[in-house]
């Protein structure tokens, strides 16, 4: 075996330290697994995670990736992509979530925007729609009030005077999982664009046709409040499992009946 | 690479680069730090689309933290396993250096093992890469990990080996000045750690425990 030169060993720690490094690591994961089961402690989950995770990122970089005792050019490299990689990290959390935040209210717009153009005689012409982009409606005195779509609200509650419609394009405040509602997964054309699940444009003539003996208005009632229970064949985009009463459960009876009402004008 | 330059005698410290730093552990770590842009994509995806998906199994419906805590401890205890290895090589003692890297090469084995178990054990409660947004990521994210792991299990077996064996190679591998060879294979393992450190608190720990 040829010699090595042991010129910068000396500078490295010892085993002992090693084993020491060992215990610390061990330690604060024990630390954390500990936090994780202490109900008390929830509200700080995040800093002190992040905290401890951190200190044993840097032990493991500096004593056993022995950045510490190397040259500094090294720690420059891997520290400069690592800043790289959380910088790039945060920027795209934070572009999504604005992004996806103007993305669904957009949406809403544009489909509550395309109702109003005639394509459905009973929407409420005279009515304000809900979410209003002024340049794209037919009122330009409007015009003024609002310029700014980014900042648009989120979708506001139902109106005391159920609105099939309405409900079928904005979430009511009680309702729904995770924000969802119908116009987000489903399309009408000329009223909502959702691209997820099964087009419902002409559903006011298919339902009657859905499920042996079961009427048009029967049948609606059934998918909406128990969608798990029967998938229709040859539909496009119908899947089993993708929406669950943990979407629809929110909804009460009057406003179930109000969809359903809405739904069967969809010829 | 590996020829003595005439000067070497000289430059015990520097290496004959224009950097004074040897190229080899120069690209390891001009590759780790590319990796963590790697593993950051992957985890801000997770994070990204963390609550968004639209049926079960959710985090808290699969997730052990007692069983992911004990192969976490595994992994952090090979990385203490592959230093020891790593200083037993630099004093010459290739017996510690042959058991420390085994043991290193097991308790990797054993977190394989783990993921292995857990990624059935998810599948078992109807999570697969093709049900929800958490199973695409999820099973992205640490099977990505995974793979990095296997890679490192198998290089260090290989070292292993070469150790058992001998040959020219293994003269090479093994009588690198200041254990090179050895030294780069290590810095890769405990990167290897350090991301599944990270891993185990933002996507176990703080996925749901964080709400």
């Amino acid at each position: 075996m040829a010699e090595r030169p042991h010129s910068r060993a000396g500078a490295h720690p010892t085993g002992f330290t090693y084993v020491r490094v060992a215990a610390l690591l061990a330690f604060l994961t024990g630390v954390e697994v500990g936090v994780f089961y202490i109900d008390a402690l929830e509200p700080a989950f995040l800093p002190i995670f992040l905290i401890l995770s951190v200190a044993k990122f840097a032990l493991v970089v500096m004593f056993y990736m022995h950045l510490k005792f190397d040259a500094r050019l090294f720690s420059g490299v891997f520290v400069g992509g690592l800043m790289l990689a959380i910088s790039v990290a945060i920027v795209l959390m934070g572009l999504f979530q604005v992004l996806s935040a103007k993305a669904t209210a957009t949406e809403g717009v544009v489909a509550v925007v395309h109702g109003d153009e005639g394509a459905l005689p009973e929407a409420p012409v005279g009515e304000e729609p809900s979410v209003v982009v002024p340049a794209a409606t037919e009122s330009p005195a409007d015009t003024t009030a609002s310029t700014t779509p980014v900042d648009l609200p989120t979708p506001p509650p139902v109106v005391p005077e159920l609105d099939g419609k309405e409900i079928f394009m904005t979430v009511p405040p009680e309702a729904g999982a995770q924000g969802l509602w119908c116009s987000t997964c489903h399309r009408i054309e000329g009223v909502a664009a959702g691209l997820i699940g099964p087009d419902l444009t002409h559903i006011g003539t298919e339902a009657a046709g859905r499920k042996p003996g079961m009427s048009a208005e029967d049948y609606l009632m059934e998918a909406i409040k128990s969608p798990e229970g029967f998938v229709a064949e040859g539909v496009d985009r119908a899947t089993a499992g993708l929406m669950t009463t943990a979407v629809t459960q929110g909804l009460r009876d009057d406003q179930v009946n109000a969809l359903v009402e809405f739904l069967l004008q969809q010829k | 690479m590996h020829e003595q330059a005439p000067l070497a005698a000289h430059h015990v410290v520097a290496e004959d680069t224009t950097t004074g730093l040897n190229h080899r552990k120069m690209l390891m770590w001009l590759f780790l730090g590319s990796d963590c842009l790697f593993f950051a994509a992957l985890i801000s995806t997770y994070l990204i689309y963390r609550g968004q998906s639209l049926v079960g199994p959710f985090p808290e419906d699969v997730f052990s933290i007692p069983v992911t805590s004990v192969s976490t401890f595994a992994l952090l205890m090979s990385s203490m396993s592959m230093v020891l290895a790593y200083s037993a090589i630099n004093r010459g003692d290739m017996k510690a250096f042959r058991i420390w890297l085994l043991s290193t090469c097991m308790l990797g084995a054993t977190f394989l093992g783990f993921q292995v178990f857990e990624f059935y054990d998810f599948s078992e409660h109807g999570l697969t890469p093709r049900t929800n947004l958490f199973g695409t990521t999820f099973f992205v994210l640490t099977g990505f990990h995974g793979a990095h792991v296997t890679v490192g299990v198998i290089w260090l077996l290989s070292i292993f080996g070469y150790s058992l064996i001998g040959g020219k190679k293994a003269e090479r591998i093994l009588t690198d000045r200041e254990a090179l060879s050895v030294d780069l294979a290590a810095l890769y393992w405990h990167f290897v750690d350090i991301v599944w450190i990270v891993i185990f608190a933002v996507v176990y720990l703080i996925g749901v425990g964080v709400t």
